[in-house]
């Protein structure tokens, strides 16, 4: 029976080594009738079987506890054995694609090697601390496997790698899954490569951005993010054990490679490198940015720490505008406009003060930058005050503080009549 | 040109077997060149990674080796190779307290911090140590580190298609091993050479196994000529779930819910248990809680799903979840809930009995070939307890390791002996074949076939008649089979590899129904309808075979030797 | 047998012809994401607001892009610190927000 309802696309990744390229998406229909119990697995095996034998994919326990059918299911990383399809939006097509940052062999098929070789790296094997014969005795609730808890059950899918955006932005970044295994092990009173280990984690754990991505697609439910935590605050409290990092024997070793290779199989030459153009692109951009961020951080200091001292040796005298035009008795605001000379810089200013007549000859000049954090005062002449209109300070008509937050009273400024133009000094 | 490895070590397989005999072999003498090939990624392929239950071991002061023994030779019916089962009781314990300390398992803990140990069908004392409801990830997990640990190199997605044997074809010289990702074989020549590619037995329409295995190690070793025993005992877990159209159907809910008390009912709502089995019911052994939910299936006593339920729901939710975190989730995933309600279960074959003939130091029938786990035989007899499976595999795999080790020792032993001429470029270009076939059938079809075949006619209930249709399908079919026909390109060719599963099924398939035919009698996972009942004064040999002139096997029955344990001392023991 | 010349394909990235990855709630990611965006923006208003001595838009930008980033970087410190469980950190997001906006409000409102 098929009908529109059980009918859906499948999106399927095809890589093709013996033709190269870039990839791209084939598009199958298949008629799936009971998707709350139809896994992605299913999906894949019956197209192969129905549909196009030439797909590839891997798996092998089909029970989520091989982790061997890692993959991108609708831009989520997942066991295709543990999904089913009832578990995707419903109105989307299904779409398959191979884990990201891991070269591609065929299809959805990719190679896990730089997983393993970064796992590797992260001394993931328990090194006994001295020869024991009996099994240690600890107890179910000791703290510190409760905080290993589930954690060792990984089963190395790769879906964490996948889903972290960092990790292949730093080289020497091992990873989640990597450092989920370390941290395991730095849990576990009966290791004995504590510090080596941490030393070794210590390099790669602070790449982390906690951005929670392996820890929502773990299949196991796994946080990764919880164990790098985990190994940063350990950091932390043992920094002064950590030295200088020496080989573990087993990276001493040369690695036995068995005798007479011709052509050893590797099928995976290229790709390891990621994708040249784009990394050095990021680390250009990543340049660029911390570039601008420092001279922008340094601009700000360097003013905040340069300008007060360069502050008080340019004063001039600047017109303010003729006799006439000062009420007796009244206050008026007027707009200075001038040139500021400063060391190398000059700039056009504009900055209104405030002109108070008593007579014909006595004048008072405020500057209208209110004391507290640089606001234009105004004068009210109904409150017969002067106003700040940002935090409430009010001057009375001498300048001094009324009310507000304001520290002191309004700045004078000294002024002079010269040939009916009166002028005041200012910065 | 295939390219060639020589090695001093070939380890075929990367389960709990091969990886212990790897660790164990390097710990003698770190200067072995050892290889291991494996058909999936790094220790993800195999069926020790899918170990739920857990691995029986005598920890206890209050249990006894005595006990253990006494509980597998019941279990198996008597006719377990007496001195393989011994080894496998005694080495148990060492073996179980180095995966601890040497590997860095950690098994779950007694309140006093003690390993703790569940109840598993069929055993006297609750032995079972255990990680949770999946324990296999923890021990193949640790293991496979292990060997990152010892640098031993590993080819992954490398299946073993062939053994390479020298002139007289007496002493196994390596194996023919096929690349996956690239489509090239590879050969690889070795003064040692380990089978333990586990078993898996998915030939049949329910399979517990991952789909990826396939007898391979079995089938290969047979048409090595290597002397086989006991192919008739093919285990049929009782608990398999029931998903239709899936996969995942026959996956298994772990021995651990029926040890725990968990009860079985048929489709009429009885507990059909206590008619089968009154004193132990639901915690009888696999091969007659198989067998009875197998003849309530076909008595018309099943479950609208169309095998039978389980029910855990009574031992409280609560306890499910706790106990059993992993099968409820696996159940949830379907749609059953496995902490309220009842899950329909089938029958699912599990396991060979069945294997290599070996001795306890892993030496085969034939030179410079050991064996070790699931493709070994004997050590089971006639039906294998609930735990014992990821026990054998581990015991052996160090017992093979050690053995291994000081094999090399001699100087003599270290020398690689040659391969006969041509035989490595002939199996590989008969096996190209249909790469390059113009016709033939789909390697798909043929599987479902003789899985089809098998579930009807060799699986839980068997009879003389179907037994012998089954296998006149079979020798057509292999004709079949070997003239498949495979469309695309080398690269990881998913359809071809199925052919080459294909090829090895189907003499297993041989093997099981003309071993099958043997005894006429049931015997632990052996059950004719033609001989319902089990005769003690006629079962008790084991059928031997080993590849003849034509291509079919050639019979011996051997009586079981009672070397340790009388048959009245097997008969009179109760639990 | 002959075998063709074989070449796996680059490693795919993250989002990489990936339909829905836009889509999909990484919450977690979009925080840092933002957070590290706020801090640029801080600068830039700080820049301003150092360069126009009084402007009550500026100020609010700044002041919101300074509690956004601040909400933001104390989620990173409370879960560095284990001071909150892991398993609460989506939840955290909209709390320390939500905080912190809370005491944006408060102090906008005190001040002014």
């Amino acid at each position: 029976m098929q009908s529109k309802q059980t009918l859906r696309k499948v999106k399927i990744y095809r890589y093709d080594p013996e033709k190269g390229g870039e990839g791209q998406f084939s598009t199958y229909d298949l008629n799936i009738e009971n998707p709350a119990i139809t896994t992605i697995l299913d999906v894949l095996i019956r197209i192969q079987k129905e549909q196009d034998p030439s797909i590839s994919f891997r798996y092998a326990c089909r029970v989520n506890m091989c982790g061997s059918c890692g993959m991108v299911i609708n831009g989520r990383e997942g066991l295709a054995c543990k999904t089913n399809v009832s578990h995707l939006p419903a109105g989307q097509d299904i779409t398959l694609r191979p884990l990201n940052h891991f070269p591609v062999i065929k299809d959805l098929v990719v190679d896990m090697g730089p997983f393993f070789t970064k796992y590797e790296d992260a001394l993931p094997f328990f090194e006994p601390k001295m020869k024991h014969d009996e099994p240690y005795i600890i107890k179910a609730d000791d703290p510190k496997r409760v905080d290993i808890g589930m954690a060792t059950d990984c089963i190395a899918c790769g879906c964490c790698v996948s889903s972290c955006t960092m990790v292949n932005n730093h080289e020497g970044y091992a990873g989640p899954a990597a450092l989920n295994r370390a941290f395991t092990l730095l849990a576990d009173e009966r290791d004995a490569l504590f510090v080596p280990r941490l030393t070794r984690a210590l390099e790669s754990c602070y790449n982390c951005r906690t951005e929670f991505n392996c820890t929502e697609v773990c299949p196991k439910q796994i946080s990764g993010t919880r164990s790098i935590k985990y190994i940063q605050r350990l950091a932390v409290t043992h920094l002064k054990e950590l030295k200088p990092l020496e080989a573990h024997p087993a990276e001493e070793l040369p690695p036995k490679p068995p005798k007479e290779e011709p052509d050893t199989p590797c099928c995976c030459k290229a790709g390891h490198a990621a994708d040249p153009s784009r990394r050095s692109f990021l680390k250009t951009a990543a340049g660029m940015v911390g570039i601008a961020s420092s001279v922008g951080i340094a601009g700000v200091l360097g003013v905040a720490a340069v300008a007060p001292t360069l502050a008080s040796n340019p004063k001039q005298w600047v017109p303010a505008g003729t006799l006439k035009d000062f009420p007796v008795g009244g206050i008026s605001t007027i707009m200075l406009s001038y040139t500021r000379t400063q060391g190398f810089h000059s700039a056009a200013v504009n900055a209104p003060i405030l002109v108070r007549r008593d007579s014909e000859t006595e004048f008072l000049c405020f500057s209208s930058s209110c004391p507290h954090l640089g606001c234009s005062v105004a004068w009210d002449p109904l409150s017969a005050r002067f106003k700040c209109a940002c935090h409430g300070g009010a001057f009375d008509k001498d300048g001094n503080v009324l009310a507000g937050p304001p520290p002191r009273g309004l700045d004078r400024l000294p002024w002079k009549i010269e040939d009916g133009i009166i002028k005041v000094e200012v910065v | 040109m295939t390219p060639k490895h020589t090695v001093d070590l070939l380890i075929l397989g990367m389960g709990a077997a091969a990886e212990l005999a790897a660790i164990y072999a390097y710990d003698a003498n770190p200067k072995l060149n050892i290889l291991i090939a494996t058909k999936a990624l790094k220790g993800k392929g195999g069926c020790s990674r899918m170990v739920q239950g857990g691995f029986n071991v005598v920890l206890d002061s209050s249990d006894s080796h005595e006990k253990h023994f006494m509980d597998t030779l019941k279990g198996g019916q008597y006719i377990n190779d007496q001195d393989l089962a011994l080894t496998l009781v005694e080495q148990a314990t060492p073996t179980v307290k180095e995966l601890e300390t040497i590997s860095g398992c950690f098994f779950d803990r007694r309140d006093d911090g003690h390993i703790h140990q569940k109840a598993f069908a069929g055993q006297s004392f609750d032995r079972t140590v255990h990680k949770g409801d999946l324990t296999g990830i923890e021990i193949i997990s640790r293991t496979t580190e292990q060997v990152f640990k010892r640098r031993i190199p590993v080819l992954e997605e490398t299946r073993a298609v062939e053994l390479l044997l020298d002139e007289t074809g007496t002493v196994v010289t390596g194996a023919l091993l096929f690349e996956m990702r690239t489509g090239k074989f590879i050969v690889v020549e070795a003064a040692a050479t380990l089978v333990a590619t586990g078993g898996g037995p998915t030939q049949y329409r329910f399979h517990a196994p991952g789909p990826e295995k396939s007898a391979d190690g079995i089938a290969m070793l047979y048409r090595a000529g290597a002397v086989m025993r006991d192919m008739e005992m093919i285990q049929f877990h009782p608990t398999g779930l029931i998903i239709p159209g899936s996969v995942v159907a026959g996956a298994l809910l772990e021995e651990g819910l029926r040890g725990a008390g968990a009860h079985l009912y048929n489709g009429k709502g009885e507990r059909y248990m206590k008619t089968y089995a009154p004193e132990v019911a639901e915690r009888a052994t696999r091969d007659v809680v198989s067998r009875s939910a197998y003849l309530e299936m076909i008595a018309g006593r099943a479950c609208p799903e169309g095998g039978v339920h389980i029910d855990a729901a009574h031992l409280g939710a609560d306890f499910v979840l706790k106990n059993f975190p992993g099968m409820a989730e696996r159940c949830a995933q379907f749609n059953y809930d496995l902490a309220n309600g009842r899950v329909p279960v089938s029958p699912s074959a599990h396991f060979f009995m069945g294997g290599a003939a070996i001795d306890k130091d892993c030496y085969a029938s034939l030179g410079k070939l050991f064996v070790a786990g699931e493709d070994a035989g004997g050590v089971h007899g006639a039906n294998r307890l609930g735990g014992n499976g990821i026990c054998e595999s581990c015991v052996y795999g160090r017992q093979a390791g050690i053995s291994i080790a000081k094999f090399l020792a001699s100087k003599e032993n270290r020398t690689i002996v040659k391969t006969a001429p041509k035989m490595a470029e002939r199996m590989a270009e008969r096996l190209a074949a249909p790469l390059t076939a113009t016709s033939g059938t789909s390697p798909l079809e043929n599987r479902r076939d003789i899985q089809e075949t098998n579930w009807l006619q060799v699986g839980v209930v068997r009879n003389q008649k179907d037994l012998q249709s089954a296998l006149d399908s079979f020798t057509g079919m292999s004709e079949n089979v070997a003239k498949a026909k495979v469309s695309g390109s080398q690269a990881y060719n998913m359809i071809y590899n199925v052919h080459l599963d294909t090829l090895n099924m189907i003499d297993v398939s041989i093997m099981a129904a003309t071993s099958a035919l043997q005894r006429d009698e049931t015997r632990g996972a052996h059950t004719r309808s033609d001989f319902p009942q089990q005769r003690d004064d006629y079962g008790l040999f084991n059928t031997f075979l080993w590849r003849g002139e034509s291509n079919l096997p050639v019979f011996e029955k051997r009586e079981v030797i009672f070397k340790h344990k009388s048959l009245e001392t097997c008969q009179q023991f109760k639990k | 047998m002959k075998t063709p010349e074989m070449e796996s394909r680059e490693p795919l990235q993250w989002g990489e012809i990936d339909p829905y990855r836009r889509g999909r709630a990484h919450v977690g990611m979009w925080a840092w994401l933002l957070q590290r965006i706020s801090a640029v923006f801080i600068l830039l208003f700080l820049g301003l607001h150092l360069a126009y001595t009084y402007k009550p838009f500026l100020q609010f930008m700044l002041f919101l892009t300074l509690i956004f980033h601040a909400a933001l970087g104390i989620r990173v410190i409370l879960l560095d610190c284990n001071l909150v469980n892991i398993k609460y950190q989506r939840y955290l997001i909209p709390w320390v927000l939500g905080i912190g906006l809370a005491i944006m409000a408060v102090v906008w409102f005190i001040i002014y």
